[in-house]
């Protein structure tokens, strides 16, 4: 008896040894290539993380929505046991936006643009330089002000909420405003509503996130192009006070479509990326570009979107057709263990993120949080970037395609729908298409497929589902859906 | 591999490791509906039909995802549709709370196990399940999202590290849990709102019964994403009114009977039709209850809910019954969350207590909008306007309460945490002759007490300010200096409110006395003119309590 189970066990052990690889391989899952930690933040102590800094010597700033800053040491260690944390400021008003720079941390708080230092190098940060407060406020909680890391000529952007989110009650609600390093803040953008995070793609544009309401069918990414409309019209009426933008746009028709008012209204840029409601993100927050050479994963030079209300990391591709900027949006990271606010990536690969679900909540259901996240030498299989062609879409992926279910187009499902653009909140998914995909195509190198579709809609979300694709090694993708926003169709 | 397996095989076979696990093979061995894979561990199979057996499903628990685990590992006691094995002697996992909300809470009984009472579904267990240590992490992961879709309807995103986590918290555990210890730790969630897309708008007003929202221009829009209707997220008592649309899912066509209660009023719609309404103001009381019925067929239906409050106690219900449902548990559901009387955010007093000078940036009542309240030793405070460069409020005792900022959405504005204080008003304090003087933020820079010293520059730079505060046991000195280009008069008004002046000797409404350097009094406000030289002007004005 003894002898048959031994024999039993021995075949049980190299058989579910091996099929554990293959099911590691057919079911990826996130700690496969990434790994969260929770890094842990000083007893006692309410951080509400709100706004994240960088700093030399591996430091790192937080600033807390009760508008503390705190430095941080040892977060980047592999042993997160030693962090320390030292208190050096308690007086900014719910700081959103933090950089350092030249011995200076930098606070884009809802009262003032400025900056504080540690003059005389005892610890407390006691100095203050208010470099701008150009803009109004009404006492309203929600006006709310995100600020950016600077650009190459040291100005900052900022994005100011609407107050209650949707009225333009005090000067500059609803508007990006430039921060020169002198203080000079004029008029950048209109059309902003209710923005959770501002950074800049590879190429040094800036871009905003929107969250779903007003004007607003869903969540969304936002070219904050300089000049530009972005589509909520609440914040218009200060066109008086903005010479340097021109004239006033035209208003946009209520229950229309993006697509039909940007032709109509030429300052008119529409988002860049819809984030669906519910299926991909409901809050969207910070924004940054991936420069850490694979250091986070294959995908350099994308951005990653920090989503509160469903406490994940979003990764997003951006092209630009006919001049404007469109893209897609993959789900990436989740289980954060609270709703995501900042997020910094450093050179290293150590993307930190910040959390408070304080007022609005979250999936993840600690009141607060600070985490990070390194990439583990595995590579996920999944698509890299996605561009739209004249008919249809150039899909590459990190790891070479098995080339046969890659090659049928049956395994490509495609939904399409866009929002109504109305003075109401949010939007439905409307005007839906089910287009099909009637070839595939995958390259000589394995990399890469391009798909036909029978159709293609201006202003559409392509939903594209990709059922049954697997890498030359049989491996699953590990985000099959992609959703692209389509505003410029390619003409030639 | 070969370890585990073993022990997986002793375990269900022949020797138990301990009394409960003999509990478990005893109601195995006893259960008359035995399911296909326990069967394979019934020492009575033939050993042949056994090691097949066994190898088929210790293979497909390596390669299927959790339905198949949960089938080799789980059904056994909470049976194959998780509906219980045994007639009540093991209990369901089907609309088991326990499955409901953090996932650590399953995470934990398959990581150490549970013993004693445990409540489910209304009937009481007592049993003991054993830790889960046949299954990987990974597996267990698995089995966990699997239960929560299949039989809580939740999609989980619990990973591996979730899990890692949640066990390293309590990685030292060597008991079983109880069901108290975990509920404590890991609670139930609230129930599910039928309805989505709740989008909460709020308007200011005093109003004694229903106004009509629709004319109005709300003040702030919400969405709320957890789909109740809730007074929670507003900080108020006084007059307010707020207006819910959302669409709400109706599970079965029929005739729905809703109940609606309020203090003060408010209306229920569905699909364009009111059902109910309450217009005046007055308590929530069944006497002020009112129903309504409205037919309507399966699917989503758009709800609009209004609501005013006028003053005291505030609240709404609402309820919503469908009889066709026989299921009780079914029938009727609260579309609003509990109403938590409000009472006001917890207090959070930020009182220096170190000899130091705290300082806190925020919406100051009676105060501007960009204001520092500064808080100094001997109970010294100002809320000093940084916009206009003067204290619009001086107050004697406790500092600040930063309890409604801090908690919630943190909206309102938050008064003084004192009995005795003094609104000295807001408005530009400095004019010249000819015009008010726009003065500039520059910064400010805290001595190591962190009391913060203000510096100001008008626009051409002609002047430039510096405003600090000493606070004595009796007297806090308001301490200027002002570089000037030239030789100028300006005006520093000490009060913009009008206050009770006894002008001989400044005291402000009885309570607190004004020093300053020429003090003049007009309609009730006081100012002072001051000379200025060309460089270095120095001013001390002084306030002191009568108390």
């Amino acid at each position: 008896m003894d002898k048959i189970i031994a024999n039993a066990l021995k075949t049980i052990a190299s058989l579910s040894l091996s099929s554990t690889i293959a099911l590691a391989q057919n079911k990826p899952t996130q700690s496969d290539f990434y790994n969260r930690e929770i890094i842990p933040l000083p007893k006692g102590e309410i951080m509400e993380i709100g706004s994240i800094a960088l700093m030399p010597n591996k430091k790192i700033a937080v600033g807390t929505r009760r508008g503390e800053i705190w430095i941080c040491s040892g977060a980047y260690e592999t042993d997160l046991t030693n962090v320390t944390w030292k208190k050096v400021y308690h007086a900014a008003h719910e700081p959103l936006g933090m950089f350092f720079k030249d011995d200076w941390l930098y606070l884009s708080d809802r009262s003032a643009f400025g900056r504080i230092a540690d003059k005389d190098q005892d610890g407390n940060f006691e100095t203050y330089e208010m470099i701008s407060n150009d803009w109004g406020m009404t006492g309203d909680y929600h006006e709310y002000v995100f600020g950016s890391t600077p650009d190459k000529e040291g100005n900052i952007y900022t994005v100011n909420c609407l107050t209650g989110s949707f009225n333009p009650n005090a000067q500059w609600r609803g508007w990006g405003m430039k921060i020169a390093p002198d203080g000079t803040t004029t008029p950048f953008a209109s059309g902003v509503r209710s923005p959770g995070g501002i950074g800049y793609n590879n190429k040094g544009d800036i871009f905003y996130t929107d969250n779903q309401g007003m004007w607003n069918g869903t969540s969304c990414l936002k070219h904050l192009k300089q000049g530009s409309f972005t589509g909520n019209p609440a914040g218009n009426i200060f066109y008086k006070d903005a010479p340097n933008m021109g004239k006033q746009p035209l208003e946009p028709k209520d229950k229309s479509r993006i697509a039909t008012q940007a032709e109509r209204i030429p300052e008119f840029v529409p988002p860049a990326v819809q984030i669906p409601h519910g299926k991909v993100g409901q809050s969207p927050t910070a924004i940054i570009t991936d420069h850490t050479n694979g250091k986070f994963g294959p995908f350099q030079n994308q951005l990653l979107i920090g989503e509160q209300t469903h406490s994940q990391v979003q990764r997003v591709y951006l092209e630009q057709v006919n001049g404007v900027y469109q893209g897609a949006v993959w789900k990436m990271l989740d289980g954060f263990s609270c709703g995501i606010v900042p997020m910094r990536l450093s050179d290293d690969g150590t993307l930190f993120v910040g959390g408070t679900r304080r007022g609005w909540g979250s999936r993840g259901d600690k009141t607060f949080s600070f985490e990070r996240v390194k990439a583990t030498n595995k590579i996920p299989f999944e698509m890299k970037t996605i561009n739209l062609t004249k008919n249809g879409f150039k899909i590459t992926f990190t790891k070479p395609l098995d080339p046969k279910p890659a090659s049928n187009p049956n395994n490509y499902k495609c939904a399409a729908w866009t929002y109504i653009y109305q003075k109401s909140y949010g939007s439905p998914e409307v005007d839906k298409l089910n287009p099909k995909v009637t070839t595939a195509t995958v390259s000589k190198d394995n990399m890469s497929v391009t798909l036909t579709l029978d159709k293609l809609t201006k202003g559409h979300v392509h939903h594209l589902y990709l059922s049954n694709i697997k890498s030359s090694q049989g491996s699953s993708l590990w985000h099959p859906d992609v959703y692209y926003t389509l505003n410029q169709l390619v003409t030639k | 591999m070969i370890r585990k397996g073993k022990a997986h095989l002793i375990r269900l076979n022949t020797t138990p490791h301990s009394s409960t696990e003999n509990n478990i093979r005893i109601y195995l061995l006893k259960n008359i509906h035995i399911p296909r894979v326990s069967l394979a561990m019934n020492w009575k199979c033939s050993l042949i039909t056994l090691q097949a057996i066994l190898i088929s499903a210790l293979l497909t628990t390596a390669a299927e995802d959790g339905k198949k685990l949960y089938a080799q590992m789980c059904a056994a006691c909470h049976g194959d549709k998780g509906q219980g094995i045994g007639n009540g002697v093991f209990p369901p996992l089907q609309d088991s709370k326990w499955l409901k909300g953090n996932p650590s809470r399953v995470a934990q009984i398959l990581l150490h196990g549970i013993k004693g009472p445990v409540t489910v579904k209304g009937k009481s267990y007592n049993l003991a399940m054993p830790a889960q240590g046949s299954l990987s992490d990974a597996d267990k992961v698995k089995v966990i999202r699997f239960i929560k879709k299949e039989f809580a309807n939740e999609e989980s995103t619990f990973s591996l590290t979730d899990l890692l986590d949640t066990k390293k918290q309590h990685q030292d555990r060597t008991q079983q849990w109880t069901s108290k210890e975990l509920l404590k730790l890991y609670p139930f969630p609230t129930k599910k709102s039928p309805i989505t897309n709740l989008i909460m708008k709020v308007y200011h007003g005093k109003w004694r019964q229903l106004p009509d929202l629709s004319k109005l221009k709300a003040a702030a829009v919400e969405e709320e994403h957890n789909g109740f209707i809730s007074l929670n997220n507003i900080n108020s008592n006084n007059n307010f009114a707020l207006l819910w649309t959302g669409d709400i899912n109706v599970p079965n066509d029929g005739t729905y009977q809703l109940e609606l209660t309020a203090d003060d009023g408010a209306s229920v719609s569905i699909a364009g039709k009111e059902i109910a309404r309450i217009n005046h103001k007055g308590m929530m009381h069944p006497s002020r209850a009112q129903k309504g019925t409205i037919k309507l067929t399966k699917g989503t239906h758009k709800i609009k809910v209004e609501y005013f409050q006028f003053r005291r106690n505030r609240g709404i219900s609402i309820k919503w019954t469908n009889p066709a449902i026989t299921d009780k548990s079914q029938t009727s559901q609260w579309l609003t969350e509990k109403n938590i009387p409000r009472r006001a955010a917890p207090v959070i007093d930020i009182t220096p207590t170190d000899n130091k000078t705290r300082m806190y940036q925020n919406f100051i009542t009676g105060s501007t909008h960009r204001t520092m309240a500064v808080g100094f030793p001997h109970g010294h405070n100002i809320a000093f306007s940084t916009q206009n460069c003067q204290p619009d409020i001086i107050w004697k005792g406790r500092f600040i309460d930063a309890g409604k900022h801090w908690t919630g959405r943190g909206q309102g504005t938050q008064a003084p945490l004192s009995n005795d204080i003094i609104n000295l008003g807001k408005g530009i304090a400095w004019s010249s002759d000819t015009q008010t003087l726009n003065l500039k933020l520059l910064g400010y820079t805290m001595d190591k007490n962190g009391n913060p010293t203000f510096n100001y520059k008008t626009t051409n730079s002609d002047l430039i300010f510096k405003e600090q505060y000493t606070p004595k046991e009796k007297s806090l000195t308001r301490n200027i200096t002002i570089i000037a280009k030239q030789d100028q008069k300006i005006t520093l008004r000490l009060t913009t409110d009008e206050h009770t002046i006894s002008e001989k000797t400044a005291y402000i409404d009885k309570k607190l006395i004004i020093n300053s350097p020429n003090l003049q009094s007009d309609k009730n406000k006081l100012f002072s003119v001051i000379d200025l030289k060309k460089g270095l002007n120095t001013y001390k004005i002084q306030y002191s309590w009568t108390k």
